[in-house]
C-alpha cells in the first residue's frame, strides 16, 4: 500500500537539469538555424549577381544585339537587346563606341537591356598585352559594394583584349 | 524508497553525445558548402574564349603551318594571371599523341577541376586544307 501523504516535487534536480539541457539544445538549434538562413540568403544574393554578370558578359561578347545594326539608331528606343560582337569573341568597334556614348546618357536603359536592372555595372576593355584599360563605360562601384567580376577574352581591331564586366549591388 | 536515481543515465548520456556529434558534423559540413558552379562555368567560358580568339587571330593556323608553338605560347602567357591553360594540337586521326603542346609559363598541372574544350582547326595551303584538333585545358591557378 503506497503512502498517499507524500508530495511529489515538481522541480527536482533531475527535472531542472533536463530542462537546462533542453533549453541549451533548443537555443543552439535556433541560433544555428538563423545563422544558416542568413548564410544561405547571402549566398543566394551573391549567386544571382554572379549569374547576372555572366549573362551580361555573354551578351556583350557573343551577340551583335537586336536589331543587328542597333548602333545606327539615333535613340535607344527600338533596341531590343544589346551586344557589341561582330562575330563570337570579336568586338565591333562601332558598337563599342556607341555603347560608350549611350551609357553616359542612357545608363539605366543599358542596364535593363543587359539584364542588370537590379544592379550597377562597369565594363572596361583592357589591352591583353599590358593590361591597360583602353575603353570603359558604366559606373564604377564604390569600394564597399559587393562586386562580381567576369573577365572575357576577345579581339578588337585585330588586338587581343580582356573585357572585364563588374556587376555590383546598388 | 531511500535510493536516489542517477540524473544522467547512460542512455541519456549517449543521446546527448550523439546529438552534439551530429550537430558538430552538420555545422562543419554545411559551413564548407560553396558555390563552385560559377567557377566551373567561368572556366569553360574562358577556355572557349581563348580557343576562339586563338583561332580568330590566326595563331593556331600559323603555329601548325610553321610548326612554331611560340604563336600559341605568346597568347597563353598573356592570359589573366589567375588562369592557367595548356593548349595541345592533335592530328585529325591521332588523338593520342599531340603534334605540339604549350603550357602557360608559371603554371603547374596541379588542377583538380579543369575545363577542357576541343575545336577543329583547318590549316590551309592553297585550295587544300589539313584538319587538326585543338584542345585547351584551363584551370584556376593555385598559388604555391
Amino acid at each position: 500500500m503506497l503512502e498517499t501523504n507524500t508530495r511529489g516535487q515538481i522541480f527536482s534536480t533531475d527535472l531542472i537539469i533536463a530542462g537546462a539541457v533542453f533549453l541549451l539544445i533548443a537555443t543552439m538549434t535556433i541560433l544555428y538555424s538563423n545563422q544558416m538562413a542568413q548564410n544561405i540568403s547571402a549566398t543566394e544574393t551573391a549567386n544571382a549577381r554572379e549569374q547576372a554578370a555572366i549573362a551580361a558578359a555573354n551578351s556583350l561578347v557573343y551577340s551583335p544585339g537586336t536589331p543587328g545594326n542597333w548602333e545606327n539608331y539615333p535613340e535607344i528606343t527600338g533596341v531590343e537587346s544589346i551586344g557589341i560582337a561582330k562575330t563570337r569573341n570579336e568586338i565591333d568597334s562601332q558598337k563599342l563606341g556607341r555603347i560608350i556614348l549611350l551609357s553616359q546618357t542612357n545608363y539605366t536603359e543599358i542596364k535593363d537591356l543587359l539584364g542588370l536592372s537590379k544592379y550597377g555595372f562597369f565594363v572596361s576593355v583592357q589591352n591583353m598585352q599590358n593590361n591597360q584599360p583602353i575603353y570603359q563605360f558604366g559606373t564604377l562601384p564604390l569600394a564597399e559594394k559587393e562586386t562580381s567580376t567576369v573577365n572575357r577574352i576577345a579581339t578588337l581591331n585585330g588586338s587581343d583584349i580582356i573585357l572585364r564586366v563588374q556587376v555590383y549591388s546598388t | 524508497m531511500t535510493k536516489k536515481g542517477f540524473i544522467i543515465s547512460v542512455d541519456a548520456f549517449i543521446a546527448l553525445l550523439l546529438f552534439f556529434a551530429i550537430f558538430a558534423a552538420s555545422t562543419y559540413h554545411l559551413g564548407t558548402a560553396k558555390f563552385s558552379a560559377k567557377n566551373t562555368i567561368l572556366l569553360k567560358e574562358s577556355a572557349m574564349d581563348a580557343l576562339t580568339v586563338l583561332e580568330k587571330n590566326g595563331s593556331l593556323e600559323k603555329a601548325i603551318k610553321e610548326n612554331k608553338p611560340n604563336y600559341i605560347r605568346g597568347f597563353a602567357n598573356r592570359l589573366p594571371a589567375s588562369l592557367c591553360a595548356e593548349v595541345s594540337i592533335f592530328g585529325q586521326n591521332n588523338m593520342a599523341e599531340p603534334v605540339m603542346t604549350v603550357l602557360k609559363s608559371g603554371c603547374k598541372k596541379n588542377f583538380t577541376e579543369p575545363a577542357t574544350i576541343n575545336k577543329s582547326v583547318a590549316a590551309r595551303t592553297g585550295n587544300a586544307a589539313d584538319y587538326y584538333i585543338a584542345r585547351i585545358t584551363a584551370w584556376q591557378k593555385v598559388s604555391g
